[in-house]
């Protein structure tokens, strides 16, 4: 017995508070390992697209 | 009537003015239609994460669910398990992405988001028209709610309860709009999760823990305890348990009420903090009701309904007989909280889509910022007026629309706001195919009862059928245009940038190449030279 329950019902009730704020964690430096990568896509991205401009005004 | 003595008075009147309050301030900050509708998209993550869930949760988590797992046991929490993840799927999924594209189209709501990620005049009449049918069925209802709430807690008239509780609804909101619901949001958010920790954590020593309580209930009758119910009443019926979980595991990523604050947030690197944030907050609001349910079993016999009881009113029952009167009086008001913040979100919404996407797009094309900010305000001022005559009446079979409302939106809509940020196949076929089966189907399903001859929840069928449809429809009709599949992945940061101009590799190379290739890429050296960029 689990706090009184059987494990199965405790695992399949009472498991998921601890495991949702752990997966929520997790989530967290998984998203903020992408910010980085996105944050420098992005960059990248801007000075593409800024090139892109300038080429365009050159020709014109 | 529980409360009804000077204090609870007290207390409401100090809460129901300082949700006017809010309103005038934020009226004050609002001065374009971006700001009314959106709030600027200058929201932060712990604002965005409570508006958020207290925009999902209505009056139900103090008062129906706790009564449901009285009289069911622990089965009611599959509910709470697929609630409590709600906010994972919800920010994790749709958040960032959504936020960006949104904001790429130009999107001031949710419906305005469907139409220029799926264009065509199906998906903006059909879309609008299942928005403003289903939601304003939700506005309804939250105000006959907040009217039979102050009047069955403090035996108000009910006429009167209703013209003040959505009163106030309306007057923040109109004055406010966006930020104003917002912050109400969050203040009423706090007093919602406080109160519900405070009785438990009280209720816990009552009963000795949770292993009292547990022990206790199986004395008292096993099935309390098992896993399909008071006297195992849904035993095996998986698609009960799929349908209980998945409904709120995914389900408001159909809601756009709740999926436009996805496009309010401030940036979407805040995606990150959202998700903590909303999911702890979900932990605590969520599970906890439902066990206060169940020690309302051993603490509260006398709400049994075979002894004429009334098991809805557990926690306020709870409340008075552990807390003192004022502390006691706030949970009166945070049973408003819950509802107010339910309907707040739902009459914003309104009055946006019939702003912009009605006025904006069918009457006046050429509106001003001012005028389309103006326009939603009296939408928002008529529609909430016109519900409380209506709530006042209450017509036959009006607050019927209210049952099918959350599938219904949820069928409806999840399949294509998924689909718009995750699938660059996704298209208009696929789209208007899955609003229409989603809206039939769950419409057909709960007017025929099916739900309970087949054991499988309305919304369940609804989104099984809905994604299929997007699937085929898609795969059917003509892709998006080689412009929105490049903003799609522009939005997913998937876009195919350049070598030369990809200085995300600049991160993953050594301190001292990184330096060299800065300074080779920022003093044009090599195309000086007549190099070509790498």
């Amino acid at each position: 017995m689990i706090f009184g329950l059987e494990p199965h019902v405790f695992f399949a009730f009472l498991s998921w508070p601890v495991t949702y704020i752990i997966v929520a964690i997790i989530m967290y430096f998984v998203m903020g390992k992408n910010d980085k990568k996105e944050e420098a896509w992005e960059k990248a991205y801007d000075e593409w697209q800024a090139s892109l401009k300038k080429e365009g005004g050159e020709d014109q | 009537m529980i409360g009804g003595g000077i204090t609870e008075y007290v207390v409401l009147l100090i809460y129901l003015f300082g949700m006017i309050g809010i309103g005038v301030y934020w009226a004050k900050h609002s001065t374009t239609s971006e700001d009314y509708l959106l709030g600027g998209r200058k929201i932060g993550s712990i604002l965005t994460a409570l508006t958020l869930q207290t925009t999902s949760m209505s009056g139900y988590m103090f008062m129906g669910g706790p009564a449901q797992a009285y009289r069911e046991g622990y089965f009611t929490l599959w509910y709470a398990v697929g609630d409590g993840g709600g906010a994972i799927f919800n920010v994790g999924i749709l958040g960032k992405r959504m936020r960006r594209l949104s904001y790429f189209l130009g999107c001031l709501s949710p419906i305005e988001y469907i139409e220029k990620r799926y264009p065509g005049p199906a998906t903006r009449i059909i879309a609008a028209a299942i928005a403003i049918c289903f939601v304003y069925g939700y506005v309804l209802a939250q105000f006959l709610s907040a009217g039979k709430t102050m009047c069955a807690l403090l035996g108000v008239p009910l006429p009167v309860a209703i013209i003040i509780g959505a009163g106030v609804i309306v007057f923040y909101t109109f004055a406010g709009g966006y930020l104003a619901v917002a912050w109400t949001d969050f203040v009423q958010g706090i007093i919602m999760v406080c109160s519900m920790v405070l009785i438990f954590v009280l209720a816990w020593n009552q009963v000795g823990g949770l292993t009292g309580l547990n022990t206790a209930l199986t004395e008292m009758d096993p099935t309390l305890t098992g896993m399909w119910g008071k006297d195992n009443m849904y035993m095996g019926q998986w698609g009960v348990v799929a349908g209980a979980v998945g409904v709120y595991l995914i389900g408001y990523m159909g809601l756009p009420h709740v999926v436009i604050r996805h496009m309010a947030m401030e940036s979407p690197k805040l995606a990150k903090q959202t998700v903590v944030i909303a999911t702890v907050w979900n932990q605590l609001f969520i599970f906890v009701p439902y066990i206060i349910g169940l020690m309302g079993i051993l603490m509260l016999p006398e709400l049994d309904p075979a002894k004429g009881g009334d098991p809805e009113m557990v926690v306020l029952t709870m409340a008075y007989q552990l807390l003192p009167g004022v502390l006691a009086a706030i949970v009166l008001v945070a049973i408003m909280s819950a509802i107010m913040s339910t309907a707040d979100a739902q009459l914003m919404l309104m009055g946006t889509m019939l702003g912009r996407d009605i006025y904006q797009r069918y009457v006046n094309k050429n509106a001003s910022d001012k005028q389309l900010m103006n326009v939603s305000r009296i939408c928002i001022l008529v529609v909430g007026v016109i519900s409380v005559i209506i709530a006042l009446i209450q017509p036959p079979g009006v607050f019927q629309l209210v049952v099918f409302s959350f599938s219904t939106l949820g069928s409806s809509f999840l399949p294509s706001y998924v689909g718009a940020v995750w699938w660059k196949r996704g298209n208009t076929t696929g789209c208007v195919a899955s609003m229409i089966s989603g809206c039939i189907i769950s419409i057909v399903w709960e007017a025929a009862g099916l739900a309970s001859v087949t054991g499988m929840h309305t919304f369940f069928i609804g989104i099984i059928i809905s994604i299929a449809a997007y699937i085929i429809g898609s795969l059917i009709g003509k892709p998006p245009t080689k412009e929105m599949q490049d903003l799609i992945d522009r939005a997913a940061c998937k876009t195919k940038i350049p070598a030369g101009f990809a200085t995300v590799n600049y991160k993953d190379i050594a301190p001292e190449t990184n330096g060299v290739l800065t300074f080779l890429k920022e003093s044009n050296y090599m195309e000086e030279r007549g190099f070509q960029p790498v």
